[in-house]
Order: structure tokens, then sequence, then C-alpha cells
């Protein structure tokens, strides 16, 4: 019984940010007031057309399409690509790269903001959705290459050579045989970098400072709520818009999700 | 075999991944270091070479050392509620036969979906002055507490808010640690009539050991690197009581709001926060193999 009350209590306490928020984003009294809010209030849409056509959420929305889109095809190409090699290979240097990699795993994203800031100065991209993308792609990955490689790892060196008798070549032979066979692993990298690079804030907030037409939804929901304190409302509409494409995705596919979280542990 | 098409391939495909590292992973490092040690504000062609004086001021600067005792604070702390609260949750759901486990599963793993910046903009609502909190509290004791702007209270609202948002993460890694207990354990167990407390604390909790160690430790290096719910819920305030080195570091070398950037200087920190971090990483393996050593 007292099991069922904290377990009630947690359930209350985790799914309370979310209500509050559909709260306040449906209200028509533009409130943060709690007391207000449950007053005599009609259901209304008008702070989700406000928020996406005057506060130019929508447009953040394209920028973090975009972003999010590229990005997770360039980390799955690079990732898949080296996590097979580390995987199904040995080669010299092997032990070198994958010590390194674990390092820099536990460095913090401040570390680099600063040099890399420079370098996307130095390559002309600082205030472009392009210089976004790289910043974004730029970060180690290890725990998808990691995947990867334990995936390639477990399938017999027999089919490569077979495959290479046959007359396939190297390429044909990745992309035609061992890439498809990875698909779990796709899909569980393209669902959590999905995630990831869609929630990031930090280098899209560095990059977007003197550029406001390339701030992505997390940027643009914080900058919003930084110049106009009060209207809660749309902030909250605007919160709604940024979370809700995520929740589906992860709804969808909990289950490769999950897994891409968890095998950060599993080592 | 085709030794030059093989070798030919584990360049092709490395190759990426290789120049992405070393331009945005070890040339960074490099440039930190050099940047460091010049009087630059970021913006400017020039700049003086100016040896380690960057490094001199910082460690005499006040805030330096707040906001790297506020990180330890946080993390420390944070750490240790994060992982039994979440630990605790894992088992409630998991170990017990209630209705809608998958949906609750859900629920607690949600945070990890929304975005932190979002998170802390409405826990920023849920808690102001006239806000969700405060109107319970008020019909509870009478009173209205200012709990984000006034320091003791917004140090501990962000780490309730980091374990709220944190859960999500922990309680998929408690999901993947119950399933690698052999069956038979648990079964064991039960036949011997087991009372839950005894099972909890003879069985679970043994078996889960290397797991909280390993999920404690990642929970710690996430809880250093914290920035995005602190920058959207208090931005380090109420007078840098809840500033954290990487609010620190990101209002140094980015924000003008005190004044011009001083980026060469923000090097110089984050510098010195990486010699930290190798420092105590190291001297943790070490005493674990103290420790190691002495249980053999």
């Amino acid at each position: 019984m007292i099991k069922k009350i904290v377990l009630f209590l947690g359930v209350m306490i985790w799914t309370a940010p979310f209500l509050i928020m559909l709260l306040i984003a449906f209200s028509s009294k533009n409130t943060n007031s709690f007391v207000e809010l449950l007053s005599d209030n009609p259901l209304t849409f008008h702070n989700f057309i406000t928020a996406w056509q005057e506060a130019e959420f929508s447009r953040y929305f394209i920028n973090t399409v975009i972003i999010t889109v590229v990005s997770v095809l360039i980390v799955l190409m690079v990732t898949a690509l080296s996590g097979y090699i580390m995987g199904y290979f040995d080669f010299k240097g092997k032990k070198l790269i994958s010590a390194v990699m674990m390092i820099s795993m536990g460095i913090p994203t401040i570390f680099f903001t600063i040099p890399v800031y420079q370098i996307l100065r130095m390559l002309n991209c600082d205030t472009s959705l392009i210089g976004m993308i790289l910043a974004e792609v730029g970060g180690g990955h290890v725990i998808f290459i990691l995947l990867f490689s334990r995936f390639f790892f477990s399938i017999p060196g027999a089919l490569r050579e077979s495959a290479l008798l046959d007359g396939a070549n190297e390429f044909e032979v990745f992309f035609k045989i061992m890439f498809p066979l990875a698909t779990p692993m796709i899909g569980t990298v393209v669902i959590t970098q999905s995630i990831w690079t869609w929630n990031s804030f930090l280098y899209p907030l560095i990059l977007s400072v003197n550029k406001p037409e390339i701030r992505t939804l997390s940027v643009g929901l914080y900058s919003f709520q930084g110049e106009n304190v009060v209207e809660w409302g749309n902030i909250a509409a605007g919160a709604c818009i940024t979370i809700l494409p995520m929740l589906v995705l992860f709804v969808m596919f909990q289950r490769s999700f999950i897994q891409g979280i968890s095998g950060a542990v599993k080592e | 075999m085709n030794d030059k098409g093989r070798k030919k391939i584990i360049v092709t495909f490395m190759l990426p991944m290789l120049l992405l590292y070393v331009v945005f992973q070890l040339y960074p490092i490099i440039l930190n270091i050099f940047y460091s040690l010049l009087n630059w504000n970021g913006i400017t062609k020039t700049a003086n070479f100016i040896g380690f004086s960057n490094y001199r001021e910082v460690l005499t600067d006040g805030l330096f050392w707040n906001a790297v005792r506020n990180s330890l604070l946080f993390a420390v702390i944070g750490t240790v509620l994060q992982v039994a609260i979440s630990f605790f949750l894992a088992y409630l759901v998991e170990y017990n036969t209630f209705k809608h486990r998958k949906i609750m599963r859900l629920i607690f793993i949600m945070p990890i979906v929304a975005t932190s910046a979002t998170i802390g903009i409405i826990m920023k609502s849920i808690f102001s002055y006239d806000g969700f909190v405060n109107t319970i509290f008020s019909s509870l004791a009478g009173t209205k507490i200012e709990w984000l702007t006034e320091p003791k209270w917004a140090f501990l609202m962000i780490l309730l808010v980091s374990v709220w948002k944190e859960t999500g993460t922990l309680f998929i890694y408690w999901m993947a640690g119950f399933q690698m207990i052999p069956q038979t354990v648990i079964e064991a167990s039960k036949v011997d009539g087991a009372s839950e407390g005894a099972f909890v604390r003879y069985v679970l909790i043994p078996a889960m050991k290397p797991m909280i160690f390993t999920v404690g430790s990642i929970a710690f290096l996430n809880a250093m690197k914290v920035f995005d719910i602190i920058q959207t819920l208090t931005a380090g305030g109420p007078y840098f009581s809840t500033d954290m080195i990487s609010t620190y570091i990101y209002r140094t070398a980015f924000s003008s709001s005190f004044g011009a950037p001083r980026l060469s200087y923000a090097s110089a920190a984050a510098v010195m926060c990486l010699v930290f971090l190798i420092a105590g990483s190291l001297l943790m393996k070490l005493l674990m193999k103290r420790k190691a050593g002495r249980m053999r």
C-alpha cells in the first residue's frame, strides 16, 4: 500500500510539469499564476498561433529540423564506417585510437566551445546552419562507434571473405551486406542522435548570439523567454512545440532509444 | 588475400571519423591551451602573449573558486540524490506487479526527451512566485517563498530539477541492470522465502553493485558538465549561488553582460578545470586500485 502511494506521488511529480505546461499553453489567460489558470478559463489555440507566427517558432522549427536531419545522417555514416572497421578489422593503431576516444568521452563540452567557435570562424561558418551542424557532428560519438563495432565484431569474418571471392569489392561488402545487417543499430543511432541534436543547447546558443535567424527551438525558446518574461502563454506554447516532435518519436521508437541509452552502461 | 583492398578500405572508412576527431576534439585542446596564454578577447585581430598571468588571475578569482565549489557540491549531492531516487523508483516499477507498468516506465523516462532548456523554463514557471508550487505551499503554510531568487533555495531547486531530469536516463540504466541479474538468483531468493527488505539488501543491491558504481560515475560526470538547466533556470544567480564551472566559462567567454568578453581568460579557466578533472579521475583510479588490491 505504501509502495502504491509512493509510486503514485512519483508519477504525479514526473507528469506535473508537462501537464502544467499544457495548461498554460492552452489557457487564454497568458499567465503563470496557478490560481488564475484554474479559474473560469476557456481553452484556446491562440498561444500556439502567436508563437508559431509572430514569435518565429516556425523558423526555429525549420532550422532545428534541418540541423537534426543533416547531423544525424552524417553521424550515422561516420560512426557506422568507423565502427565497422574497429569491430571487423585488425590494424596498427587500433588500440591507440580507442584509448584516446575513451579518454575524451569524459571531457565536458564547455571545454571545447571556445576553440570550436574560433575554428568555425576560421572556416567562415560561425554564423550559419553549417557551423551548427559541424559543431554537432564534431563531438566524439564514442558510444555509437562502440555500438557498431560490437555489432560488427559479432559477425563472422567468413561472410566478407566469401563475398570477396564472389567478386564483390570491399565497398560493396559494406554497403550491400554489412550495413543492411546493422539495421537495429542504425535505428538506435538515428533515434538517439535525433533526440540529442534536437535538444542541443550550448553550441546553438553560442553560434546564434548575433544571428537570431539561425536559432534552434531550444535557443529560440530561451531567448523569447528572456525578452518577454510575462508572455507565459506563448512561452508554454513554444515549449510544447519544442517537445512534441521528440515525444512522438520517442513513444514510437522507445525500444531503439532505450537500447541506445543503455548501451552506455553495458560496457 | 586482397591486402591492398583491405588497407584501402580501412583508411577510407576511418578517415571521416579521424578527420572530425582531430579538427573538433584534439586540435581544440591545443588551441585552448594556446589561447589561455594570450590576452585576447576573441574579437580583435591581434593579441599579445602574456604567459601564465591568466592562470595566476584565475587562481585568485573568488568567482572561479565559487563556481568550482558549486560544481563539486552540485555533482556530489546531485549524484547521490539522482542515483538513490531513480533506483528506488525503478525498483518499485520493475519489481512489483502493478497495473500500467509500461506507462509508468514511459513517464519516468520521458524527461530525457524534453529539452533541458525547455525543462528549465517550465520549472521556472512552476517555481515562480505565483506558480504551481507556491500555490500549494501557501495553502499549506500560509506564506510564499521566492524559490529561485533566494540563494539558499535556488541551489536546492536546481538539485531537485536535476533529479527530475536525470531520472529519465538513469531509469533506463537500472532497467538494463535489472535485466542482467540472472533469473535463477531471483527465483532462488523467492524459494528461500526472503522478505522484500532482505531481497533488496542481500540480493538486489549486491548483484547491482558494479552497475551502481558505473551509473554513479556517469551521473557524476554528467553533473560536472551541467549547463542547460542552470543557464535557463537561474543563469548562475542569484548572487552566483548556482554558478557552475560551465556557466562561469560561458559568461566569461561569450556573454558581454559583465563588460567585454574575455576569451583568453575563460580558456585559462577551462584548462584549469580540465587539469582538475584529470587529476580527480587519476586519484579515483588509484584509490580503486588500492581498494581492489586490499580485497584480494
